[in-house]
């Protein structure tokens, strides 16, 4: 596998094919890590990818494929850039307490506006199945891209999104039979 | 029906400075990784993680039918004797001098007890004890140190078969031989009870014959 002509560029420093791969791929790694459960109410999915973006150019000489294969290479990295960061703000222990002043803080705006309610029928799932069924189903990735974000095999990736669509299909027919029963 | 979960995700501009660092660092990139990628390091780490502990393995001699290059030879360890035969009791008993001639034996083959000192041996003789039912086959005589240079008979009480056992020290063997039995040599084994009887036997360190006295039967 060679890279194409963007990554060629991007690989000498060229801020072009920088802007192409971040109109490409940053708006969905936004996206995406918004949908993740566990994120740090500290820090917002646009600290996590822009810090992704900072590596994946520190790191770009050991990647090696074209454009369209480079989201998956940058998901991977800001999958264990967020895990960090949980790490972190689990020593930290900065969740609030029970006696702080009941005032109600909007918190960060969401990229997509209409996120809330797949991220509210997301939160039924495991994580594993959460992150398979947002890279695939709610940005658009192929499954080999979503195994390379993941880390996980394409089998692993297509038997965690079977298993996800099916319990999101079996709670939507009873929500739909209670709705009608009400 | 499931809903579509697809999110049309919007097409960020990057900000001046952050394309700025972007091409700095990318222009200060270093691959760290081989050129086959991620797999061929781990087939690498695999492949040199199984050598590293077989060779490991090898040396310590952990592996069944290997023998390690560093294992002791079989003089540090308790010897595993072989049943001496009678016809072969005369080159050992010329061998060694001071030693009285044993009578030949008279049982038939048997098995015979290992004769356990484990130390602190004072100087005086001790006889062996043998309290009888010897199958003809005998056990190395273990002596733990502390050995003063004095020998003991080697008491057999009984039961006798004609072969004998070695009497291994590892400390202060003896040199000299005292064939004469002592108050001890009637056999008062406080474990194995006593016995008696004419065999041929060997008392010392070395391996020597010596004369075995008892008040058991002999067979």
């Amino acid at each position: 596998m060679t890279d194409d002509d963007v990554i060629a560029a991007a690989k000498r420093g060229d801020q072009d094919a920088w802007r192409a791969l971040y109109r490409a791929h940053a708006g969905r790694l936004v996206v995406w890590l918004e949908t993740r459960s566990g994120s740090d109410s500290a820090v917002t999915a646009e600290d996590v990818a822009a810090q992704a973006w900072l590596i994946a150019a520190e790191k770009v000489a050991d990647y090696t494929g074209d454009a369209n294969e480079f989201g998956g290479w940058l998901f991977g990295i800001a999958r264990r850039v967020a895990a960090n960061s949980r790490r972190r703000s689990g020593r930290r222990h900065t969740d609030p307490v029970a006696d702080t002043p009941t005032i109600a803080v909007a918190g960060p705006d969401t990229t997509v506006p209409d996120q809330d309610s797949v991220r509210v029928l997301l939160a039924r799932l495991s994580p594993r199945e959460r992150d398979v069924v947002a890279c695939v189903d709610v940005v658009g990735f192929s499954t080999a891209e979503a195994a390379q974000a993941l880390g996980m095999s394409q089998v692993a990736v297509r038997v965690a999104r079977h298993r996800a669509l099916r319990r999101l299909r079996s709670e939507a027919r009873t929500s739909l039979l209670a709705a009608t029963l009400a | 029906m499931l809903m579509d979960l697809r999110v049309e995700a919007p097409e960020l501009e990057p900000s001046p400075v952050l394309l700025e660092q972007l091409s700095q660092l990318s222009q200060h990139s270093v691959a760290t990784m081989p050129p086959g990628g991620p797999r061929t390091m781990r087939a690498l780490m695999a492949a040199a993680s199984v050598t590293v502990l077989a060779g490991v393995s090898w040396l310590t001699g952990t592996m069944p039918g290997v023998a390690s290059p560093f294992s002791r030879g079989p003089e540090h360890g308790h010897a595993q004797h072989a049943p001496a035969e009678p016809s072969s009791g005369a080159a050992e008993q010329s061998a060694v001098p001071y030693l009285p001639e044993t009578p030949p034996p008279t049982v038939p083959p048997g098995q015979a007890k290992p004769h356990h000192n484990k130390g602190n041996h004072t100087g005086q003789t001790k006889p062996h004890q043998n309290n009888g039912n010897h199958t003809g086959q005998t056990k190395p005589h273990q002596n733990n140190g502390n050995h003063t240079g004095q020998t003991k008979p080697h008491q057999n009480n009984g039961n006798h078969t004609g072969q004998t056992k070695p009497h291994h020290g590892t400390q202060g063997q003896s040199t000299e031989t005292d064939p004469a039995p002592t108050d001890d040599d009637l056999g008062h084994d406080p474990v194995n009870g006593n016995g008696g009887g004419h065999g041929g036997g060997q008392g010392n360190g070395q391996g020597s014959a010596g004369t075995s006295q008892g008040n058991g039967h002999g067979t």
